[in-house]
């Protein structure tokens, strides 16, 4: 199962996760006995993260990247195969404690707006995390709030001051300073700066960067923009209707892409390149609903180099080069 | 057209311009406070050529477009001043019901959330041919048949079945292309995009992006694209405006922007952005946030975030002027950005 293995000691071991939605029947279709339709979000994904690692996971809305995402901090749970942290199965941690998975694992949003309360300061914000999960006592709270502030390069007077005074650049340093609080093994970041703009999300993604290089956490970050993974990760793996489809190390991926689709993506891609006026659209149509994805290879109806055989046969998860595979019957 | 030497449009104004803005400026009053949203844009956008509109969130630039078309909700309670000359007319004279007349068919805009433009509960080939109806007096069953048309030409599969669905039933990709169809029904002269493609993945806003430029050259239209994103007008556009806090602080040929910046705020924003072709070199964002628009001093606005600014860069109001032919840039000190990089 696990064809897609990186190097290093893994912190997380993905083996064959599936997260299905089951679609809630009308009573109309109970009665005519229509079959129960299924939402496959993630469909059979193997992946592994080392420790340390920045991992991209990269896709379009619709991929499952997100959904995949949350699976990882138990948000959903996964409707088959096995999740594993540091070789133990993720459903065995309990949820709270030393050990706990909430110590282990963290996850900062997308939107620094919906996900701080309103009505917490910063500060009040921070302590409640450490207290709840006994990180520090309320005597060393205070100067754990300002190291963590200071971390992520907040000044001291952001601590007494709520979450409505401060910028999204600011919220999102706070709800990373929330993550970080207690100093977990891994943190997922979906769309980290997604919502903000330019020269504030350079502040960030420069701050992630630190993070990556000083704090020794594992990370999995989840972005729709390829040059901010290209910018912050050590492998790659490239998502389409709930398969890894593309899979290795950044410069690989960028480089050498294997995939039509990861083809396609990099393609679409605008660059600052004034004399490159604006041609043909590279991929045509959108992504199919994960309520019928299509058989055979499920990139056959947008793929320019679909045969007979990508309509059949799915293709499985090929190695093409250390470390870089791709799930294609014509790749390169 | 020949009165321009008077005011400073941002480029010398030429017959074939289109649109020509002199000193816009909007302000929004409150009990206490006063925002300049637009702070005397000069702007002239040529016959059929495409103008980038770039700027981070709150610079003014989706309240410009929208002070261009009247679109001010009555509520915001604006203070507009300033000429905004469409085709040698005044658009801030005419009377509210030439100007919906106008808005309805040769001056359109599309919004970054087609649902803003669009009934949930009404299918949309009604919408997009409502415009035939109205202005131009086309029968029921005219209009249906030039909104297939227009369905086809925005590149929607089998536009005949599509018609009568709702907006529900398609993707946002889908839907922006009807908001297109629906600006490009009554033929206009002038489209203004905000953030057209915004909300869009990659492979949908490179879909759209070459869907507006196709029409665009087929159609002989002007558009004025604004974006957040460098690349995005990079790619479409002919000429940019680089706005900053209601400002118009940079201006010129694409080509000349991203090769020779001469305003601090377009280098910083080109230092920001992580580059797709190289990855890892360290970014160099700007430092601290964009100003309040309701304290701002009397001189640039980007002095506190400046890091080539000099004492009089706070007390000096400053104006765009020219700094290579065709080439604008509101700075004091254009000359030190061009010693930086030799």
């Amino acid at each position: 199962m696990n064809a897609m293995t990186g190097s290093g000691a893994a912190l997380i071991e993905i083996a064959g996760v599936a997260v299905h939605f089951p679609v809630r029947r009308s009573w109309i279709d109970a009665i005519g006995r229509a079959p129960r339709r299924v939402v496959r979000a993630v469909d059979g994904v193997d992946l592994t993260i080392g420790e340390r690692e920045t991992l991209g996971l990269v896709g379009e809305s619709g991929s499952g990247k997100t959904t995949l995402a949350r699976t990882l901090v138990r948000i959903h749970e996964p409707t088959a195969g096995s999740i594993r942290l540091r070789s133990r199965d993720l459903a065995s941690y309990p949820r709270l404690g030393d050990d706990g998975l909430c110590r282990q694992v963290q996850m900062v949003f997308q939107d620094p707006y919906s996900s701080l309360n309103p009505r917490k300061t910063v500060a009040a914000a921070l302590t409640e995390v450490l207290l709840f999960h006994q990180v520090c006592d309320r005597a060393g709270a205070a100067r754990e709030v300002s190291r963590l502030l200071r971390e992520v390069g907040l000044p001291e007077g952001v601590a007494d001051r709520l979450p409505g005074t401060l910028s999204g650049g600011q919220r999102q340093r706070v709800g990373l300073a929330r993550a970080l609080a207690v100093k977990p093994a891994f943190i997922v970041l979906d769309e980290p700066v997604a919502a903000l703009d330019v020269s504030i999300q350079a502040q960030i993604l420069n701050l992630l960067k630190d993070l990556k290089d000083h704090a020794g956490v594992g990370m999995l970050l989840v972005a729709h923009e390829l040059s901010v993974v290209r910018h912050m990760c050590d492998r790659v793996a490239v998502m389409y209707l709930g398969r890894i489809v593309e899979f290795g190390p950044t410069a690989a991926i960028f480089e050498r892409a294997q995939h039509p689709y990861t083809q396609s993506l990099l393609k679409a891609v605008p660059r600052l390149i004034p004399e490159r006026r604006h041609r043909a659209a590279v991929l045509k149509g959108d992504i199919p609903s994960p309520l019928n994805i299509p058989g055979g290879c499920r990139f056959h109806p947008r793929c320019p180099k679909a045969q007979d055989i990508c309509r059949k046969i799915d293709p499985p998860a090929a190695v093409l080069a250390p470390g870089h595979l791709a799930a294609c019957h014509f790749p390169g | 057209m020949d009165t321009v030497t008077v005011t400073k449009p941002t480029r010398a104004a030429a017959a074939d311009d289109i649109l020509v803005i002199r000193g816009l400026t909007t302000e929004f009053r409150g009990r206490r406070t006063r925002i300049r949203a637009n702070d005397d844009i000069h702007l002239a956008v040529g016959r059929g050529t495409t103008l980038g509109i770039v700027g981070e969130s709150g610079s003014g630039k989706s309240v410009l477009c929208r002070s261009i078309l009247r679109l001010l909700p009555p509520s915001a309670d604006a203070h507009v001043e300033g000429a905004v000359e469409y085709e040698g007319r005044d658009l801030r004279q005419l009377g509210e019901a030439e100007m919906r007349r106008l808005r309805g068919t040769e001056l359109r805009m599309i919004f970054q959330n087609p649902m803003t433009s669009l009934n949930p509960l009404w299918p949309i080939g009604d919408q997009i041919t409502e415009g035939l109806r109205v202005y131009a007096g086309l029968s029921a069953a005219a209009a249906r048949s030039r909104g297939v048309e227009l369905l086809g030409r925005v590149g929607i599969p089998s536009p005949e079945q599509r018609f009568d669905e709702l907006p529900f039933q398609w993707s946002g990709g889908m839907l922006q292309r009807a908001v297109i169809a629906m600006a490009i029904a009554g033929s206009p002269k002038l489209l203004f995009a905000d953030e057209p493609t915004t909300a869009l993945d990659v492979t949908i806003q490179d879909q759209i992006l070459a869907l507006l430029l196709e029409l665009q050259e087929r159609m002989g239209m002007t558009l004025v694209l604004v974006s957040h994103d460098l690349a995005v007008v990079a790619e479409t556009c002919d000429r940019i405006a680089v706005m900053y806090a209601g400002r118009i602080v940079e201006t010129g040929p694409t080509k000349a922007i991203f090769s020779s910046p001469r305003h601090p705020y377009t280098l910083g924003l080109l230092g920001s952005i992580p580059q797709l072709a190289t990855g890892s070199n360290r970014l160099t964002p700007i430092p601290g946030q964009p100003p309040d628009l309701a304290r701002l001093g009397p001189g640039c606005p980007f002095a506190p975030r400046c890091s080539y600014v000099s004492p009089d860069c706070r007390t000096t109001p400053v104006r765009l002027e020219a700094v290579a032919a065709d080439h604008r840039s509101a700075c004091l000190h254009p000359e030190r950005l061009a010693q930086a990089a030799a």
